[in-house]
């Protein structure tokens, strides 16, 4: 068997290139790089057919389109106005009528009361204490500094009407804390100048107390 | 009437209908035919057309005119017909096949389609491509878009457009060859 030697022989590949291929190399790359290759046997004509007169009818589909769009966003913009201007009654009809019903169930009377109510919690209970006692012997001590030549003003004795308008306005609980029931009755009938036999706590009154 | 001078009288609201009416006539044809060879179907065609346009009179306030009106409204058709391919797969829960076949026979039994032979046959293998590079091939061969345009377009790079064309070329090349 005859030795094959590859340094003997030439072999030429076996691939062969289209005709011209190299005369057009250059432009089918130029082209590639580009991006403007198109594809062969094909056309660009299309098989896409519409409507006779389509196109005459196309502009007045669209505008009707828009038109009832346009519609539909006049009417929500309107509805949206009919809501917030209802929302803004509805709340308005709320704040007046809060407003009233603070008019009608707040009477003056009873902001006085409850004004005179807070004035009579200032006043300290040692001071009542101490009134009621000083006014209760008023009398003897005015008799004793006499008895050693003091002079002494008449002290000014209150009135029966700014008494009982005074007791009238004491809160009952406070009397009852620091006087006795019957001292109570004693210190009263006092006051009156025993002018009277009316008595301004009734027993159901003190009971109550 | 060139752009510039529609959009002026578009806002105005006085000419605001006129003006728009106008730049429907002025485009109506190139976005339809944009349209139909995404959807095949006059019908959905048709629909997808006036979706165009109602979206565009309700964004032209906003176009800033940093592209041009065309190039803006070429993007809006193009989101329209791949929502609209999308929307038929998730409606139907068809795969993409599916929608590829729906499409094919719509391509022949449709009304409005000419007999034309080579050109149908390109149609149905354009369909085997995936949407987005027939989009691609559609408006480079058949609209004849500069890459620059199409990049404003699909928001994609140029060389990214001229590789998938390329790639679509070669495909349809061997498809034609063998359905030949």
């Amino acid at each position: 068997m005859k030795k094959f030697k590859l340094e003997n022989t030439r072999i030429e590949p076996p691939f062969k290139s289209p005709e011209n291929y190299f005369e057009d190399f250059s432009t089918k790359l130029q082209k590639r790089i580009e991006g403007e290759t198109e594809p062969e046997g094909v056309s660009k004509k299309s098989p896409f057919g519409v409507p006779e007169r389509y196109f005459d009818i196309l502009p007045q589909k669209i505008m009707n389109r828009v038109t009832s769009l346009r519609k539909k966003v006049w009417y929500k913009e309107r509805v949206t106005w009919q809501w917030a201007t209802l929302a803004c009654s509805f709340l308005a009809l709320i704040w007046f009528g809060q407003n009233f019903w603070w008019h009608t169930h707040t009477s003056p009377i009873g902001e006085a009361e409850a004004q005179l109510l807070d004035e009579l919690k200032k006043i300290d209970d040692e001071e009542v204490e101490q009134y009621l006692v000083a006014n209760k012997n008023q009398d003897l001590l005015l008799e004793e500094l006499r008895k050693y030549n003091v002079e002494v003003k008449e002290m000014p004795k209150k009135k029966l009407n700014d008494t009982s308008e005074f007791l009238e306005n004491l809160p009952k609980k406070d009397l009852e804390e620091f006087i006795p029931e019957d001292m109570l009755q004693e210190i009263v009938e006092e006051e009156l100048g025993g002018e009277s036999n009316e008595v301004i706590f009734s027993e159901k009154d003190t009971m109550s107390l | 009437m060139e752009d510039q001078e529609i959009l002026e009288k578009f806002r105005q609201e006085t000419s605001k209908n006129y003006a728009f009416n106008l730049l429907v006539r002025k485009y109506q044809e190139r976005v339809y035919r944009h349209i139909r060879k995404m959807v095949i179907d006059h019908d959905d065609a048709d629909d997808l057309t006036q979706e165009t346009f109602v979206k565009v009179w309700q964004n032209l306030d906003k176009f800033k005119e940093q592209s041009k009106l065309f190039t803006w409204i070429y993007k809006i058709a193009s989101n329209e017909c791949l929502n609209f391919l999308r929307k038929k797969r998730n409606k139907f829960f068809l795969p993409i096949a599916d929608v590829k076949k729906d499409l094919l026979r719509k391509l022949e039994t449709s009304d409005y389609v000419s007999g034309d032979e080579i050109a149908i046959k390109l149609q149905k293998v354009l369909l085997t491509l995936p949407e987005k590079q027939r989009l691609v091939f559609n408006m480079k061969y058949f609209d004849e878009l500069k890459y620059e345009e199409m990049s404003e377009i699909l928001n994609t790079s140029v060389g990214a457009l001229k590789a998938s064309y390329h790639h679509a070329v070669k495909k349809i090349e061997e498809a034609m060859k063998s359905e030949i």
